[in-house]
């Protein structure tokens, strides 16, 4: 978690960006993306705000 | 400035055929410049300004950090404090990050949605770091890249592509190449180049200074 940002959704369209957001740096797995063509142990890391996540179950 | 005539209103427009982009941005700024909104000042501030940031900074920190333990520590934990003990304008920065390249682990930069570069620390990103080539491939095919700047990565080394498209901002802390030991800072910033510090490829070797 890097912290607490304001929304650039908000600040996209002129807007405060607030709330705030929370940040997330989340790593995948290279070959859960994008198949077995991948090496084993690469991974993409992306930031990622709360609100863009969904719990996985 | 030699490519340029000067007309009835005092500055200066490129002699060769402008493009359709080109054309507007001198329009818009004929007109800025005709309501008074900025001067002819500003636009020369503003592009010393953008000149001054070079990757000429980024190969300040690293070299620095290669030479002293101590500052690589500082420059990891506090990035923007490190540039700012090195007379480097970072404050610009939202949040700046170090990625430091080990023997396992290497990291390499993107931004897919668009152009997110440490400006300040780099200058202006590389017309491929922009191209819609680079940001597909740099997330789908990182080796494949890294392959076309020269580098193999054995399949032991794990691969971290960063997509900077939020707040942060990121610089590759490359390795310092073998063969360096009796070098000092100066010398040792002229192997660190721009793609080094993007992550696509390593730090120029020793043999390149002689």
């Amino acid at each position: 978690m890097y912290g607490e940002f304001l929304n650039p959704e908000s600040l996209a369209h002129g807007g405060d960006g607030l709330p705030k957001r929370i940040l997330y740096l989340v790593a995948f797995n290279q070959t859960d993306v994008w198949g077995a063509t991948q090496a084993p142990r690469d991974k993409v890391l992306v930031d990622i705000y709360e609100h863009w996540l969904d719990p996985a179950a | 400035m030699s490519d340029v005539a000067s007309d009835a209103h005092g500055h200066d427009h490129p002699k060769h055929e402008l493009s359709y982009y080109a054309k507007r941005i001198y329009a818009i700024r004929d007109l800025l410049l005709e309501k008074g909104v900025i001067t002819d000042k500003d636009i020369q501030r503003q592009i010393e300004y953008q000149e001054a940031r070079s990757p000429a900074n980024g190969a300040k920190l690293v070299a620095r950090a290669w030479v002293d333990p101590a500052f690589k520590t500082r420059l990891i934990d506090d990035p923007k404090g490190a540039c700012a003990e090195m007379d480097i304008d970072a404050t610009s920065i939202n949040e700046f990050v170090v990625l430091e390249n080990t023997e396992k682990v290497r990291h390499m930069v993107v931004c897919t949605l668009c152009s997110c570069y440490p400006r300040p620390i780099l200058g202006r990103p590389p017309d491929w770091y922009k191209s819609l080539n680079y940001r597909q491939r740099a997330v789908n095919d990182p080796r494949g890249v890294m392959r076309e700047f020269g580098l193999v990565p054995s399949d032991d080394v794990e691969v971290r592509v960063h997509d900077s498209t939020a707040d942060m901002r990121y610089l590759v802390l490359p390795l310092r190449p073998e063969g360096t030991e009796g070098l000092g800072e100066e010398e040792l910033a002229k192997l660190v180049t721009r793609d080094s510090m993007i992550g696509v490829t390593d730090a120029l070797p020793a043999a390149t200074l002689k």
